[in-house]
């Protein structure tokens, strides 16, 4: 494989080369995951045949950011995960964003890799796509032709599958700040304590309004679905409950059944449906401010 | 005792500035003027005959020095330490994923991984075995033509039936083991340079320079004086590197293009092609009275040598050697094969077999306590090996046994005297906490039927200083710190005034391996006779220095100093300025050969051993019952290395262990399916993070004195890695009440068991 | 001059009897041993001297030496 890299100065330069070379680049920035990807291709023989521009956005200014103005929380899509981890923004509105951004790979992988990479790169196991879809975040795509506004829901067509095309450049994810009363938690299960990929995730957002109830509730697990969503079936089981074990119990069900349906039965199943169920009933608790850890 | 300066303290590691200033060079850092960088092409098929290897586009193309194949390897095409069954590069057939089919020579790394897409081979695939159980059956594919059990130990004492019979009680189970991967820091790695005699120098970290450099001869069919190795600093070992890694094709290459050469593996083919612990499958059915006494124990073992023997045939010996534990059993059946598969290939690793049985035996152990009401301690007290006992193979425990020390110690530590305070400690209550404990034995040298030497050499330098070289490599255990230590005792001198010669065929002598827990032993028994030759050459000088009679010189730290008249003395620094003067040298070589078991065994070699290292350890976990994750929260190791040269040594050797068998017991595995590796990297191969290491380890030395050792030491090495992996999962027991039977105890086997059993 | 002569291992191929004793005339040297043996992989073998490592085959023999020969091995 002949690669090429190309390392543009500006957003207009990368949307320019983009568009010329759509069929054969690719868009990097931490490359924490697109180095991995050629590796493994490498070695497993399956190394792509064709010439690749390699697009290195780095050197691209003002893509790193996290703003929150009237509202709204916006993520620069160069931003790293230590910096997210880090944002006093983040962790005083979105806590749970900052969890997760802070479970990824290793203090190395998290000082390079960045949010929008992340987003781009689709993996079912993500860390920063449970909580972002939890909080039905919008990313903003921008290429030649003008910027477009997705849902962070509606960009993902199956795992590693995006909408996003060829000379288009994420430029940032944003969201509405949930409310002060809410609360969030975010709780990942991997094969160890640092390093370890998502085995499985789960992020939850809930507010509970003056009477004691469950007024809203997001929840959206990770490492399980092709795709990031969130489980309505299991915010319905919660909303108008004053919290209690059964609710809390059937939303969690209703997380492994989605899990099952969406994903069929495989080998995994046996242990993966329980488990997912423990783990949101957890995060659901830890959301309502009771930390079982 | 002799009294000792250097001893028992706990020196600075020779190496440690280096290794934490990221300064010292290992064999990749080092580059030569008009160096070519190697790549060899591994085969596509775990199984398939070679039809044809076309090189010619590879050739072609721009920057490509050279490309070999099969044709080009001079001497024998085979290597391996105990037969040559794996080709340098593969003629005709290929048996997995590894083997090695041409090798490139090119201008840079780059130019030569792209030669190797460009060279066509023709293979015939052929139906793969990867079931070491199948493979034994007649019908099964072949991986060698000699059949696919490469080596069979049969073993048995007393009666068997007669003791199951009157056995109180009997469990009977069968255990699975994974396999685990070195995972050493630096890949195999190493730099080549060739003269205009043709005499060939290789640096490559490796734990054995002159067994590499008759391998090396042999492939080459060239005079082994020719090749000088140089397998100081290896980037960790752990038996990985025992075996020929890329030394042949570094010594190929220099040889074919007059040119140095490098190469460096990546992790993936590290991965694919390197060396890992035998997978074993393991039967074992083990008798007790209703006393605890152990009376009788049944072994089968099957273990997966892959597609080479390399270190396979000795590494089932020492299983089966080791499979009833550190325990008096007079009533055997030990049965044990190594067969090969399509499965990578298999070879030593710290523990050389004992980890798989250790696992069994001390789950064994634990259930039959459980069975009786009886305390996991005292079982293990009651059938402890002590001195003078007759341990399974039938041998008299002839050496130090600190077996009931390091137990005796265990059982004080804080981790045990509070064992419950700590298990009730409030957690979540979906957490439950357990403690468990295991012990073992480990042979050290190389055990009954080949002579095992050593050799060393002290020479006074000019500048007063003493050269002291033992080829025994550095791997990472730190073993020149301790001969450091040894020498300057042995010769009385300051640490200081030492030049370490290491794991160099053109400056040491033959002092054998880096493993089997035999280098400090050896080294330091070579160290001690040359240290004496040594006093012999400088009494000499200084008598005539002091004009006083030979037999009238003592020496002291320093200096040599007359018994009658002590107030004349001579330092050694003059003793060296004198000796310079004279046109002299003063030098001592020291030959050493291990003292072996009486016992024979007819037909094996390499069993049993005379010395053994004893080990208890303890781990406290906590289970994670939604999830089925363990956590090791704290774990107490109790080694017994015979006099500890340097303790703070032995505990860097103890935690690192600990570790190593905690990955064991918990997450490490490389999973080949059909002859194709997919654990491929760190990113998938689970190797504990310092994040997951338990919070505290407390390393507890019980020294049990070794007389025949230097000053009374024994080896470490292997020992702390072992009994601390059944420690754990008898404490995942201890925690939720589930016998783990396989290994790694994964979260998803710990809920498996959990919910087949529903927690109490 | 007599030398005692050991086998081990693969070697024993090379001897009726794994101990025995050789009979050489003065000045022999380590390859006329070899050569009586029959031994012909001379690279990848370890000789012992009276316990020290002979690395060359042109090594005299003395009267009541000890040899030892056998295949280099390794263990845990």
């Amino acid at each position: 494989m002949t690669l090429g890299f190309i390392r543009p100065e500006t957003v207009y330069e990368a949307m320019e080369f983009l568009s010329e070379h759509k069929d054969n680049s690719r868009i990097v920035a931490g490359a924490t995951d697109v180095m991995v990807q050629m590796r493994s291709a490498k070695s497993t023989g399956h190394a792509e045949e064709k010439p690749l521009w390699m697009v290195d956005i780095t050197n691209i200014p003002g893509l790193s950011y996290v703003n929150f103005e009237n509202g709204i929380v916006r993520i620069g899509a160069m931003t790293t995960h230590r910096d997210i981890a880090r944002s006093a923004v983040i962790r005083d509105v979105v806590p749970f964003l900052a969890d997760a951004c802070r479970s990824v790979g290793s203090p190395q992988i998290r000082t390079r890799g960045t949010i929008g990479g992340n987003i781009v790169n689709a993996s079912p196991a993500a860390d920063s796509l449970p909580p972002l879809t939890a909080l039905s975040a919008r990313l903003r795509l921008i290429s030649r032709k003008g910027p477009r506004d997705v849902a962070l829901e509606e960009f993902f067509k199956g795992p590693y599958r995006t909408i996003i095309e060829p000379d288009e450049i994420l430029e940032e994810v944003y969201f509405e700040a949930p409310e002060s009363s809410s609360g969030c938690a975010f709780l990942k299960l991997g094969r160890r304590e640092s390093l370890a990929i998502a085995r499985l995730s789960v992020a939850v957002l809930l507010d509970v309004d003056e009477s004691g109830k469950i007024s809203k509730a997001a929840i959206a697990p990770g490492a399980c679905l092709p795709m990031p969503a969130r489980i309505t079936s299991a915010e319905e089981a919660l909303i108008g409950e004053i919290p209690n074990e059964e609710a809390v119990h059937s939303a969690s069900l209703e997380v492994g059944e989605e899990m099952v349906r969406v994903s069929g039965v495989r080998w995994s199943t046996e242990y993966k449906k329980p488990v997912v169920c423990a783990l949101t009933k957890r995060a659901i608790w830890k959301a309502l401010g009771v930390d079982e850890d | 005792m002799t009294k000792t300066k250097w001893v028992g303290t706990d020196v600075t590691r020779i190496d440690a500035k280096d290794k934490v200033c990221g300064t010292l060079e290992y064999m990749s850092d080092l580059s030569f003027p008009n160096m070519i960088y190697g790549a060899v092409l591994r085969s596509k098929y775990p199984h398939a005959l070679i039809k044809k290897i076309d090189t010619k586009r590879a050739k072609e193309l721009d920057g490509v020095v050279t490309v070999l194949t099969h044709e080009d390897v001079p001497g024998l095409n085979g290597f391996g330490i105990a037969i040559p069954d794996q080709p340098v590069l593969c003629r005709d057939k290929v048996r997995y994923m590894g083997d090695a089919i041409a090798l490139v020579g090119a201008e840079s790394k780059e130019i030569a991984e792209q030669a190797l897409e460009l060279i066509e081979v023709e293979y015939e695939p052929l139906p793969i075995v990867d079931d070491p159980e199948e493979a034994m059956l007649d019908t099964s594919p072949l991986v060698h033509e000699t059949g696919n059990i490469h080596n069979h130990v049969k073993i048995e004492r007393g009666d068997v039936e007669a003791a199951f019979n009157e056995a109180y009680v009997v469990v009977e189970n069968t255990y699975f083991t994974p396999r685990q991967m070195h995972a050493f820091l630096e890949p195999e790695s190493g730099v080549a340079t060739i003269d205009d005699d043709k005499n060939i120098t290789i640096w490559c970290g490796g734990q054995h320079p002159y067994r590499d450099q008759l391998q090396v001869a042999r492939a080459l069919g060239m005079n082994p004086r020719k090749i000088r190795i140089i397998n100081t600093p290896a980037g960790g070992a752990f038996g990985g590197k025992d075996e020929i890694t890329v030394q042949i094709y570094l010594a190929l290459l220099v040889l074919h293009t007059d040119r140095p050469a490098k190469i460096v593996l990546s992790r993936e083919e590290s991965v694919i092609a390197g060396m890992k612990r035998h997978p074993m499958k393991i039967y074992m059915k083990t008798a007790a009275a209703a006393d605890g006494t152990i009376l009788a124990n049944e072994v089968r073992v099957v273990s997966d040598t892959g597609a080479y023997a390399s270190l396979g045939g000795p590494v089932i010996g020492f299983a089966i050697e080791h499979s009833c534990g550190a325990y008096r059993v007079e009533n055997v059946r030990l049965e044990g094969f190594c067969v090969y598969t399509n499965n990578g290939v298999a070879g030593a690793f710290r523990g050389f077999g004992a980890n798989q049985v250790t696992f069994a035996v001390e789950t064994q152990v634990d259930m039959i306590a459980e069975k009786l009401g009886m305390d996991r301690l005292e079982i293990r007290k009651k059938n402890g090996l002590r001195k003078g006992d007759i341990a399974a193979l039938g041998h008299k425990m002839e050496a130090s046994v600190g077996l009931l020390r390091t137990l005796e110690a265990a059982e004080n530590s804080r981790l045990w005297q509070l064992r419950e305070e700590l298990k009730a400690k409030p957690g979540a209550p979906h957490k439950k906490r357990g403690i468990g404990i295991a012990c073992s034995f480990q042979g050290c040298g190389l055990g009954k039927g080949l002579p095992d030497y050593g050799a060393a050499t002290i020479e006074l330098l000019p500048n007063g200083q003493f050269a002291v070289g033992v080829s025994c490599p550095e791997i990472g255990q730190g073993n020149t710190t301790a001969f450091v230590q040894i020498a300057a005792d042995y010769i009385r001198c300051s640490i200081d005034d030492i030049v370490m010669l290491s794991g160099d065929t053109g400056h040491t002598l033959d002092s054998g391996t880096s493993t089997a827990s035999r280098s400090v032993y050896t080294g330091g028994n070579a160290l001690k006779l040359a240290a004496g030759n040594l006093h012999s050459a400088i009494s000499t000088l200084a008598a005539e220095i002091l004009s006083v009679p030979e037999s009238d010189i003592d020496i002291e730290y320093g200096s040599a100093v007359s018994k009658s008249c002590p107030e004349k003395t001579v330092s050694f620094k003059k003793i060296a300025e004198l000796m310079v003067e004279r046109g002299k040298t003063i030098k001592g070589e020291g030959y050493f050969i291990w003292p072996v078991s009486e016992t024979e065994l007819e037909g094996y070699v390499g069993i049993p051993h005379l010395l053994y290292s004893y080990i208890t350890q303890i781990a406290l976990v906590e289970v994670n019952t939604l999830t089925g994750e363990t956590e090791v929260l704290e774990a107490v190791s109790v080694p017994d290395p015979g006099k500890a040269i340097n303790p703070q040594g032995v505990e860097g050797q103890s935690e690192g262990g600990v570790v190593m068998g905690m990955g064991y017991a918990l997450t490490e595995d490389t999973i080949i399916e059909e002859g194709i590796t997919l654990t491929r990297n760190f990113s998938t191969y689970i190797l504990p993070t310092s994040l997951d290491m338990p919070c505290e380890i407390e390393t507890i030395i019980a020294e049990e004195l070794e007389p025949s050792g230097p000053f009374g030491a024994k080896g470490i090495g292997e020992a702390v890695c072992v009994p601390i992996s059944p420690a754990i999962t008898n404490a995942i027991h201890d925690a939720c009440g589930v016998w783990m039977k396989q290994i790694p105890a994964t979260p998803e086997r710990v809920y498996t068991a959990l919910k087949s059993k529903e927690v109490p | 001059m007599k030398v005692n002569v050991c086998l081990f291992g693969p070697m024993q191929k090379y001897g009726d009897k794994d101990k025995f004793q050789m009979e050489f005339e003065e000045g022999a040297t380590l390859a006329n041993l070899l050569d009586r043996l029959k031994i012909e992989d001379r690279i990848y073998i370890v000789i012992l001297i009276n316990g020290r490592r002979a690395y060359d085959e042109d090594e005299p023999l003395s009267d009541g030496a000890e040899v030892l020969i056998m295949a280099p091995t390794g263990g845990g």
